[in-house]
């Protein structure tokens, strides 16, 4: 496969805090790639780079053999969608006008949907379950809808070759988080590359990638889920003990021991 | 069957909707025109060869006020999007208190008209390059807002400095002019203020799909392909430019720049795309309308109220109503 994003000994600051530090990967074309990590271990820094969000200290950043710090913002946002952590701060806006600016890099701002787009932005809402709101004002919506919403504007427009997303299940309950699933393997399988960070690492297996872990500005572990997921690496990864936990009812996910337990029982 | 299902919800200004303006705005001019000191005429005395001058002097005044009111409009919908605040209006920018304060300077040396605009121009400027260099240094939206409120609390106070030491006629002058009057204008000076304010509202219009993506926040419009502190700081340029122009031709005529997009965002939504030509359009009229009243007003009481102090009495209600109706339930 070739390699659609190269990353080069990147380091980023912010002031004087250190959020990357010498961080190097590659991103193959077509892949899927899950950042795991704790709070402040620069999964969202490393994002933010990769869309063009983020001016490197030092290091390089090639997408597709070039420099993106030679591309301009609208011909990074033709390439590559992505999608940020924090909710945009307009409420009176129809949730098809959100979902329709990712049309925006490719199209210009002085277009309203024609039929086909129409079409695409009702098929997404459909995807991830939002299309009775799509005439609804974006402040009338709760949060977990108001991210799909902006999941949906992330992933309407089929042309950017890579799709980086901060976090795209939060505030979604796990009733919808599998369909968000399906709509990112949906984009894989047309050859969108597509590389997140995740929280909820339940949903790291299903989404069936590379996982990169990364702890204090730097990769601490790369591989297959199975590899990732296992007690030591998440040992390390947060620094907690913890145990994956599968139920018979086939429910996994990952319990930490909370700091009470730690002091009852130490290991 | 999709896409007509869509259609009742999509509102797109087209050059229709433009066309459609204009004939309105150039009926509401002729009906304007008829207002004068005297009360109404009837469109035949105006047509009449002997009142030509009396024809001409009418029509150049409704011509400024269409200017006028276009640009206040323009400024105060294009403020309040790139700067993200509702309460943004012309006046916000701090060249209006430059502007001011050069006209009341000039006050000081002579009560001639001229040398009030020309000194008001001057300031203007020389507000401009001051409110366009520190905005450089700022990047933050709250930052040109605040920059520019600093900057017109300044120079008031320099005004009211100003104030103690000319005649109470300048006083007088200065006050009446700061409130905003619309005057008959020269014809060129007509000419030129109506080609510059044109050229700057199709300079904001080119760009009003951009501008409506700084409305998402400037770390999403950036991510949509939109450079916003390079936009911000093209969009606050054209508006410096209009207000500098605006401030010496007709003084502070306020509330029009604050009032006309916000009614226009209640009945279209928050599109730039769809605010910037509607509000122009109704600025126009608005402004056109209060002018004629204000003519209109010399049938009782002798004297010509300015301008300005009837937009703020016709304002002020109205703002208060729609933000007690508009952002109701509706945080």
């Amino acid at each position: 496969m070739a390699i659609l994003f190269d990353l080069k000994d990147i380091s980023v600051q912010y002031g004087s805090v250190s959020a990357l530090h010498n961080f190097s990967y590659q991103f193959l074309s077509g892949s899927i790639t899950t950042i795991i990590g704790e709070n402040g271990s620069g999964k969202s820094t490393l994002l933010n780079c990769l869309a063009g969000l983020v001016p490197t200290h030092s290091g390089a950043i090639c997408f597709e053999g070039q420099m993106l710090s030679n591309f301009s913002p609208l011909e990074i946002a033709q390439s590559i969608s992505s999608l940020g952590q924090s909710d945009v701060k307009i409420s009176d806006m129809p949730v098809w006008m959100r979902v329709s600016q990712g049309f925006y890099p490719h199209e210009g701002a002085s277009f309203v949907p024609n039929a086909e787009q129409q079409n695409a932005i009702e098929a997404i809402a459909e995807e991830l379950a939002f299309h009775h709101c799509l005439h609804r004002q974006l402040g009338q919506l709760s949060g977990g809808e108001r991210r799909r919403v902006n999941l949906a504007r992330a992933l309407v427009d089929p042309r950017p070759k890579a799709i980086v997303l901060d976090e795209p299940f939060a505030n979604i309950d796990i009733g919808h988080q599998p369909l968000v699933i399906d709509a990112l393997h949906k984009r894989h399988q047309t050859g969108q590359t597509i590389i997140c960070a995740v929280q909820q690492l339940h949903l790291v297996p299903e989404l069936n990638g590379t996982v990169l872990g990364m702890r204090g500005g730097q990769m601490e572990a790369s591989g297959a889920a199975s590899d990732i997921l296992t007690d030591a690496q998440l040992e390390k990864l947060f620094n907690r003990k913890g145990r994956l936990v599968q139920t018979t009812e086939g429910f996994s996910g990952v319990l930490f021991e909370t700091p009470k337990q730690r002091g009852k029982n130490p290991n | 069957m999709k896409s007509s299902r869509w259609s009742a919800h999509i509102f797109q200004w087209r050059w229709s909707h433009s066309l459609g303006s204009l004939v309105i705005c150039a009926a509401a001019a002729f009906i304007c025109m008829l207002i004068g000191p005297d009360g109404f005429s009837s469109p035949a005395d105006l047509l009449a060869p002997q009142s030509q001058s009396i024809l001409e002097l009418r029509l150049s005044r409704v011509l400024l006020g269409l200017t006028v009111g276009a640009a206040l409009a323009a400024t105060g919908a294009a403020l309040q999007t790139i700067l993200r605040n509702p309460l943004a209006d012309p006046y916000i920018i701090g060249v209006s208190g430059g502007a001011a304060l050069g006209g009341a300077i000039a006050l000081c040396f002579s009560s001639l008209s001229v040398f009030l605009t020309t000194g008001s121009l001057l300031g203007a400027l020389g507000s401009m390059f001051l409110m366009l260099s520190l905005s450089r240094r700022t990047d933050h939206p709250d930052g040109l807002l605040l920059l520019g409120i600093v900057f017109n609390a300044f120079a008031a106070a320099l005004i009211t400095f100003l104030k103690v030491l000319v005649t109470p006629q300048e006083v007088q002058q200065l006050i009446l002019w700061l409130v905003g009057t619309i005057d008959y204008p020269e014809p060129n000076i007509l000419f030129v203020s109506c080609t510059i304010v044109a050229g700057l509202i199709f300079a904001l219009f080119f760009k009003r799909g951009e501008i409506h993506l700084l409305l998402m926040g400037d770390e999403e419009a950036l991510r949509l392909g939109v450079n916003p502190q390079r936009l911000r700081s093209r969009v606050y340029f054209i508006c410096c430019l209009l207000v500098g122009l605006l401030v010496p031709l007709v003084g502070m005529i306020g509330f029009v720049g604050l009032i006309i997009p916000h009614m226009v965002r209640m009945v279209l939504g928050p599109d730039f795309r769809n605010i910037l030509p509607a509000s122009v359009f109704l600025g126009m009229l608005f402004l056109m309308g209060c002018d004629a009243l204000v003519r209109w007003s010399f049938v009782w009481s002798h004297t010509e109220l300015p301008v300005g102090a009837l937009t703020a009495l016709v304002g002020a209600p109205a703002f208060a109503w729609i933000l007690t109706k508009r952002y109701r339930g509706n945080p």
